[in-house]
């Protein structure tokens, strides 16, 4: 019998039902115990209600480290023990009732009458109270991981210093502060059968388009994976095709995540993940950045027109270099060409092998500064640079026009503000220079011809990715492309589809 | 099915580029190993051609030679001498014209600047007055930088002293066929002493302009002429003019502007008689008799000298032009363009009306003087 199985992956495809509940039965000490079977932080103690004269015990159950002991022993523990009301309770039921009247003990609490709801709110951070049928749950969760801190990779001089952080109601806070209106709303839902990662959809009722609030939920809702722990988890389980292109914008700044919403987009923040996740995203939001609106609208319409070049320099210019020098020498300015000529005297690779073998390069070296702690990774770089930049070229390697148009090139793919779409660009400027050395300027332009087509293809959640430059208006296309003045831009983005369409008088 | 239609697409594009029947990477060669071409010449000997080549750039320049009866093939028997190093000619930016060349007929050696795929109709045309052009390309710049920088400069200094002006082939190859003459850049071999080396090297120098009547060479125009040509053609450009100044001394004149109007007189329909303003605006740059600065007479006498010294020079150009028969400096097209159904009338009898056309030429001067006061 051979030791491979065939066929088992069409067979197999769709093997992962869903099992509700996951923990089937009421709530009992018992079961507990059994479900948290060699969780070392998992407590029990019994507690007797109103004293020693109670008549009524029921078991204490929390994961230590996720509570506040504090708030345990003053919130529940105490007033349980200590009040004698409680002691009157002869059952379950009315320990419950007793509970709802003194609700000025506990701000939060909530009756349980399955195993799978009382699980969940013990790994959420709640201490539950466990009778045989029946469970009273308190909020009891401790405030782990850190402050609200600055914005780390989206560095601000005009806006506000605060950024999201792993802990959910924060950020829900946080966005609070800067939405005071009760039109902005939170569905909240449970992804991951194990991580029971707690996921927000926000968006303000009456302006974002109502069917991408429905639609996201519904496929939140129909996501069922272990865990969620990743952004990339997000993007590519939520979107209908995965691309290495951003069609989610992540960010870390509330203000920003806010400014979006009142746009018109819809937002997902994650427990444990410290971005705010917007969507749709288009080419053109993936170019701009908060500071926009910072800054004047001149200074702002110049600099967005610069990340636009910027865009078209990453992906083509080694791929221009590498079509003109090797087809096109005619095209090339005779001094430039003669040059060019004079720098490659000598050097032993072509110039598709050095322009490749460069491009390799820098993404090695970018690699390396990027994984090393940034004290060494710094190092990495200043040698990397040394080595590769000016040891190869007078060693006569490489040429230093290849070094010149590689560097210019990975220059302006850090311009972008959008990380994901920086790499993205690092892939189409790979393939672009393959093409080139295949074909040359012919090579280039299909290559481009395909990108477009592809980008075209793009439709995360109904939006056009290259929308408005596919679909809208000259003025629209102005408007993405420049920074008009915000008096005179009064409507939101038409291809978000708001459903209020203007956002100032 | 979605990508097999984009891959047909993409297969549809990279068969449309016209590279079929072998590898575009074939065409594909090293830029270190080409030699670029940047100046040209060709010379008609015994019915054969004589082309010779020049790179330029920094170090000695390479010289090459080759002789056959089609130029395309005396240019590719240029590759088979230099085997290590493909030659380029995608970079020639002077194409020079031996007197014999330009003789026979210019025609050829513009038609094959047109069909060559390497080649480029924004190449700067010269014709070598008496000489060949092998000699200018060979000889010209040997102690130096070589023809090519010689022909650089010279391009940009013959505008500048308004001594000619250097057309282009593709531009040559628009009048020939619009007017069936034109003018050309004239060059000439001359030894010109080097004071800091005591050498003679010798250099190409600006002759002024070679004439160009049904694509052959049938005379030339002097520099001094050339100037006269250019106020005609309304090339503008600068010159010096030394004009008496009434006084018993000289001053000299830079000519900073130039304009041109052509006035033709249509009587029933027909052309009477043209006339040709020519406003000149010129600075003055320097008097023998400072004292006398500013002087109203002195002015006047001055622009009258510069109007007698131009007008003298578009006579003399507009005399030999009729005399030719050549209206080598388009002034039909001019007078055209002023009223062009009434000139369509006549188009086709331009040549043998012009000569005996009444012409009336008219050159006014103003004189700024850009003196400091205090």
């Amino acid at each position: 019998m051979s030791i491979f199985r065939r066929g088992t992956k069409g067979k197999t495809r769709g093997w992962h039902p869903p099992v509700k509940p996951r923990y089937p039965g009421a709530p009992d000490a018992g079961a507990l115990l059994t479900l948290f079977r060699d969780c070392g932080d998992f407590r029990a103690m019994d507690l007797r209600l109103g004293g020693k004269e109670g008549k009524l015990t029921g078991t204490l159950c929390y994961l230590d480290g996720l509570v506040d002991g504090d708030a345990v022993g003053e919130a529940v523990i105490r007033p349980l023990t200590e009040e004698e009301r409680f002691g009157t309770a002869a059952g379950p039921e009315e320990a419950a009732a007793l509970a709802r009247e003194a609700l000025a003990w506990f701000y939060s609490f909530r009756i349980r009458r399955s195993l799978e709801e009382t699980a969940s709110d013990l790994t959420e951070g709640c201490c539950a109270l466990v009778f045989s049928g029946l469970a009273l749950t308190f909020e009891t969760k401790a405030a782990l991981g850190r402050g609200v801190e600055q914005p780390e990779t989206e560095k601000t001089v005009k806006g506000a210093k605060e950024a999201f952080t792993e802990i959910y109601r924060q950020n829900t806070a946080l966005l609070r502060r800067r939405l005071r209106c009760p039109e902005l709303k939170l569905r909240e839902l449970t992804v991951g059968r194990r991580s029971r990662t707690r996921v927000g959809i926000v968006y303000l009722d009456g302006l974002t388009d109502p069917l991408l609030g429905e639609e996201l939920q519904s496929r939140l809702e129909r996501l069922d994976l272990d865990g969620l722990m990743n952004t990339g988890d997000l993007e590519e389980y939520l979107l209908e095709k995965s691309s290495p292109f951003p069609q989610m914008l992540a960010t870390e700044r509330p203000d920003r995540f806010a400014m979006e919403l009142l746009q018109g987009r819809a937002g997902l923040l994650v427990d444990g993940l410290p971005l705010g996740f917007l969507l749709p995203a288009t080419l053109a939001e993936t170019l701009r950045v908060p500071e926009d609106t910072a800054a004047h609208y001149t200074v702002a319409s110049v600099l967005t027109l610069l990340r636009y070049l910027a865009l078209f320099l990453s992906v083509l210019l080694p791929a221009l270099y590498v079509a003109v020098t090797m087809y096109h020498q005619e095209m090339v300015p005779t001094r430039l060409l003669l040059s060019i000529i004079q720098s490659k005297q000598d050097v032993p690779f072509s110039t598709a092998g050095e322009t490749l073998g460069m491009l390799v390069a820098f993404e090695l070296l970018q690699e390396a500064g990027l994984r090393l702690p940034a004290t060494i990774g710094q190092s990495v770089s200043i040698i990397g640079a040394l080595i590769v930049g000016q040891s190869a070229v007078e060693a006569k390697v490489i040429s230093p026009v290849v070094v010149i148009a590689v560097a210019i090139a990975g220059i302006t793919g850090y311009t972008m503000p959008n990380q994901d779409m920086a790499a993205a660009l690092r892939l189409c400027r790979f393939g672009m220079v393959i093409l080139s050395v295949g074909l040359g300027l012919f090579g280039m332009v299909t290559g481009s011809l395909l990108l477009i087509y592809y980008l075209c293809t793009l439709e995360p959640f109904g939006t056009a990715y290259l929308s408005p430059f596919c679909d809208g208006s000259l003025r629209e296309v102005l408007g993405v492309v420049l920074r008009l003045p915000l008096p005179r831009s009064k409507n939101r983005l038409p291809w978000l589809k708001p459903a209020d369409k203007r956002r100032q008088k | 099915m979605k990508r097999l239609r984009l891959l047909a697409a993409a297969l549809a594009l990279v068969m449309l580029n016209g590279c079929s029947g072998r590898w575009v990477y074939s065409d594909y060669r090293e830029i270190d190993q080409m030699e670029l071409i940047q100046a040209l010449g060709m010379d008609e000997e015994g019915g054969e051609i004589i082309v010779t080549a020049s790179t330029g750039g920094p170090g000695k320049p390479v010289v090459l030679r080759s002789t056959s009866a089609s130029i395309s093939r005396a240019m590719r028997r240029m590759q088979d001498y230099t085997s290590r190093k493909y030659i380029f000619f995608g970079h020639t930016a002077h194409l020079l014209l031996g007197e014999s060349a330009a003789a026979h007929g210019v025609d050829r050696y513009l038609e094959h600047m047109e069909r060559s795929v390497e080649m480029r109709l924004n190449t700067f045309l010269y014709v070598v007055r008496d000489g060949t052009a092998q000699e200018a390309v060979s000889m010209a710049g040997q102690a130096g930088d070589g023809a090519v920088d010689l022909l650089t400069s010279l391009e940009k200094d013959v505008q500048l002293m308004s001594e000619s002006h250097v057309f282009t082939c593709g531009e040559t190859a628009e009048m020939l066929a619009e007017r069936g003459c034109c003018l050309a850049a004239a060059v000439s071999l001359v030894r010109q002493e080097d004071i800091l080396s005591g050498e003679d090297p010798v250099t190409l120098a600006a002759e002024g302009y070679a004439i160009l009547t049904e694509g052959k060479l049938t005379g030339y125009l002097d520099p001094d002429l050339a100037r006269g040509a250019n106020l005609l053609m309304d090339l503008g450009g600068e010159d010096i003019l030394e004009v008496p100044d009434g006084k018993g001394s000289w001053a000299a004149l830079r000519l900073i502007g130039s304009r041109v109007r052509y006035l033709p007189e249509y009587r029933e329909g027909e052309l009477a008689s043209l006339q040709i303003r020519v406003e000149l605006d010129c600075s003055l740059d320097e008097q023998r008799s400072p004292g006398e600065a500013g002087d109203r007479e002195i002015l006047e006498q001055l622009k009258a000298g510069a109007e007698q010294l131009e007008l003298e020079r578009i006579c003399r150009v507009l005399e030999r032009s009729r005399a030719l028969g050549a209206d080598f400096c388009g002034v039909g097209q001019r007078v055209r363009a002023v009223r062009p159904l009434a000139f369509d009338g006549m188009a086709a009898s331009w040549e043998e009306r012009f000569p005996e056309l009444p012409l009336e030429t008219e050159v006014s001067c103003r004189v700024i003087q850009d003196r400091q006061e205090g």
